[in-house]
């Protein structure tokens, strides 16, 4: 899938934590993955559960979360991991722009990434809510994708751009 | 009134492209059809049962003469010739071309305006009080206030997708002439003893299915906090608010879920802990350069001088009856401010047409400084006439159907467009108000009833605001057939209250008859010269029921 970081199309280096191999067995998924030392992504909740073990490379560890998930949680491991990935299941979801923006004013430095339905239109808006990375599904990308950014070049929440 | 700025020109005419680009996208099938409806809903465009409707922003309700003449071309060229002002003080148009729309919003922008947010789930048009600035009992002009609303929430990134549309009004003082109690948020300007200026902010009220009367979340917030608090209350809103089900999606929903202790004690938190002391906190300097925009106009010293206007009516009584009726008394000795009444006989409540508004555009040049007002009840105001030019004035908004003096009275109707006109609607409203019009054509018989408010909606979703008349009537559908059903004794204003039902819905034919027989009740009880809404404060809804119902009179 084409991913836009910074407004450039780049290489994901990313992996998320396979589902099936965690429903089938969560504890061997868990350390297969930690061996692999892959940067994975793990759901929010996965990571809550095992997290100490997951907590000691911070640099290899992202988690996903959605608007459902327990927020709270989700402010105190800013410094456990790199990347935070945040859902939008549906296009009129919205909760995603108010999840980023909570964990970047908490001073969050690292990947904040937009995936689910993310396309054109809303890129401008997610950028200025927090986001710097953007996962974009193939039928729904054109190499003009970074043009959505500077369609609007004024605006008035100067304080929302990181 | 506020000017743009550079940046202000500069964001209203990207958004006309933007919006122009997402039209062709459309039209050449690259834009799916459910992502454009969330874009073009935000910008003011609904697919109505007819054709596509566009709403035009009126920021407060305030407009230039100027911007009102390009609203009456932009009917005459894109439209039929009319147009339609709506409750939330915006402008519709009826019967625009989906192609032609970017046209249109580029034309808006030629003279600062815009339809951005005049729909779908984000901060829509905030509202207040159509008397701001030269009302005697007001604390402050609250337009500073809404520009810096405006601006806050025009294309903020993270509230463009929240659970539901988000309704702002706020107040001028303790009278509320904008339903800031049926609002999301209501915000009401408070003068403490020592002088300090705040807001005591509402939050949660709302009609629709689920009419609600706002409760008290900070008793006061210091001007400068505005925009910091009302930050933090749509954050909580956007992450907690329920997007399961569009019918329990509105804060109104969430407030009476968490209950207002809770829902308080989130916003004060997220707001102490991250917004209140942040760049949304206004500086005197910022709030002063947008009074600086309001500050009063140029008031003619002598206009106290000729008050006196017994020769014109002795000239006219229909000229009295209008002085009385639709002029209100100003700060300034020697001015009123008068109201035009979008409410003539038999056409639809709040229709102006190109002509009517080209003549009022030229009125407010001549005698009320360039500007006019539009109301929450459907009208419009001329708010600095000199009384010694009222009569000149009155004469030339006769000869326009534009003087009907109803203001307030059992005619000036809120009614919403209703099956004609809306895709949503269950029933005809516009008939209704005709059939209502023409049995009580009598205006002495309605100035002897005093002030009485009456609503019409054409379905559920209440934007002909019934719940808060002294009589609501909505329309339902019984098997393919129109009926209508009745709340007595709702209110908008500072007291505002919810109307209650009388009984089952009645025949579209029997609706005027049913106004009358409450009237009668009315009447028959009324002491002295009681209001409506005391008569039914003092002897409860019963009477009403048993004369409405009863077999046979
Ligand atoms: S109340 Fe119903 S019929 Fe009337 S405008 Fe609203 S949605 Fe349409």
């Amino acid at each position: 899938m084409p991913l836009l970081i910074n407004g450039k199309t780049s290489v994901d280096a990313w992996v998320a934590l396979d589902a099936d191999d965690y429903s089938a067995d969560a504890k061997a998924a868990i350390d297969h993955s930690l061996q692999q030392k892959n940067a994975t992504i793990y759901p929010l909740a996965v990571y809550l559960t095992y997290r100490e073990q997951l907590s000691a490379d911070p640099a290899n560890t992202g988690v996903l979360v959605t608007g459902d998930d327990n927020l709270s949680s989700l402010s105190d491991l800013l410094s456990e991991v790199s990347l935070i990935a945040i859902d939008f299941p549906v296009l009129r979801d919205g909760r995603g722009f108010s999840i980023a923006r909570n964990v970047t004013r908490r001073g969050f430095s690292g990947e904040v990434r937009a995936v689910g339905d993310v396309s054109y239109d809303r890129l401008d808006n997610m950028q200025r809510s927090g986001f710097n990375a953007f996962q974009i599904a193939e039928d729904r990308y054109t190499d003009d994708a970074h043009q959505a950014f500077t369609e609007m070049t004024v605006n008035y929440q100067p304080t929302h751009l990181r | 009134m506020y000017l743009y700025n550079n940046d202000d020109q500069q964001l209203v005419d990207e958004r006309v492209e933007q919006y122009r680009d997402q039209t062709n996208r459309f039209l050449a099938g690259t834009l799916p059809e459910d992502e454009f409806l969330a874009l073009r809903l935000m910008n003011g465009l609904y697919v109505q049962r007819q054709a596509p409707m566009l709403r035009v922003a009126i920021p407060y309700g305030l407009m230039s003469s100027v911007q009102l003449r390009k609203l009456a071309e932009i009917s005459r060229k894109y439209d039929r010739n009319y147009a339609h002002f709506t409750t939330r003080t915006n402008l519709q148009f009826n019967w625009p071309k989906l192609e032609e729309v970017p046209d249109i919003l580029a034309e808006l922008a030629s003279v600062q305006m815009h339809a951005i947010q005049t729909s779908g789930n984000c901060i829509r048009n905030t509202t207040t009080d159509p008397y701001s600035g030269v009302y005697k009992g007001e604390v402050e002009d609250p337009r500073p206030y809404c520009e810096i609303i405006r601006q806050w929430s025009t294309l903020h990134p993270e509230f463009a997708y929240l659970p539901r549309k988000f309704k702002i009004a706020v107040t001028a003082g303790p009278d509320d002439r904008a339903a800031s109690r049926v609002h999301d948020i209501g915000l009401h300007l408070v003068k403490k003893a020592s002088g300090e200026v705040g807001f005591e902010v509402i939050v949660g009220g709302g009609l629709g299915r689920t009419p609600i009367i706002g409760k008290v979340i900070k008793e006061f917030l210091p001007v400068e906090h505005l925009r910091s608090y009302l930050d933090a209350i749509l954050r909580v809103y956007n992450l907690n608010g329920r997007r399961d089900n569009k019918y329990k999606a509105r804060i109104k929903i969430l407030v009476k879920a968490f209950g207002i202790e809770k829902m308080a004690a989130l916003v004060e938190e997220e707001w102490l802990d991250f917004t209140k002391d942040s760049d949304l906190l206004l500086s005197t300097a910022e709030i002063n350069k947008f009074k600086s925009y309001f500050t009063p106009v140029d008031y003619d010293l002598n206009a106290k001088n000729e008050l006196d206007l017994s020769a014109a009516f002795a000239k006219s009584q229909t000229f009295e009856a209008w002085y009385k009726r639709n002029t209100v008394e100003h700060k300034v000795a020697g001015y009123r401010i008068a109201v035009i009444s979008l409410k003539p006989l038999l056409l639809p409540p709040g229709d102006v047409t190109d002509l009517q508004m080209d003549l009022i555009a030229d009125l407010a040049d001549q005698y009320s400084f360039g500007e006019i007002r539009s109301t929450h009840d459907q009208n419009l105001v001329l708010a600095d006439v000199k009384v010694s030019q009222l009569y000149d004035l009155w004469v030339a908004l006769s000869a326009a159907n534009l003087a009907r003096a109803n203001i307030d009275t059992l005619t000036d109707m809120i009614c919403c467009p209703g099956f004609e006109f809306c895709a949503l609607a269950n029933a005809e409203t516009i008939p209704i108000a005709e059939q209502i019009n023409r049995k009580f054509d009598d205006l002495d018989y309605l100035y002897d009833l005093g002030d009485i408010q009456l609503n019409i909606s054409g379905c559920i979703n209440a934007c002909g605001h019934h719940h808060v008349a002294d009589i609501g009537i909505l329309g339902v559908d019984r098997k393919g057939e129109n009926f209508y059903q009745f709340t007595l004794g709702g209110s908008s204003k500072t007291d505002a209250s919810l109307g209650k039902t009388i009984g089952k819905a009645l025949a579209a034919g029997e609706v005027a008859n049913t106004v009358e027989k409450i009237l009668h009740v009315f009447v028959q009880n009324r002491v002295e010269d009681e209001s409506f809404r005391e008569v039914i404060k003092r002897i409860g809804l019963e009477p009403f029921k048993e004369y409405v119902y009863a077999t046979s009179h």
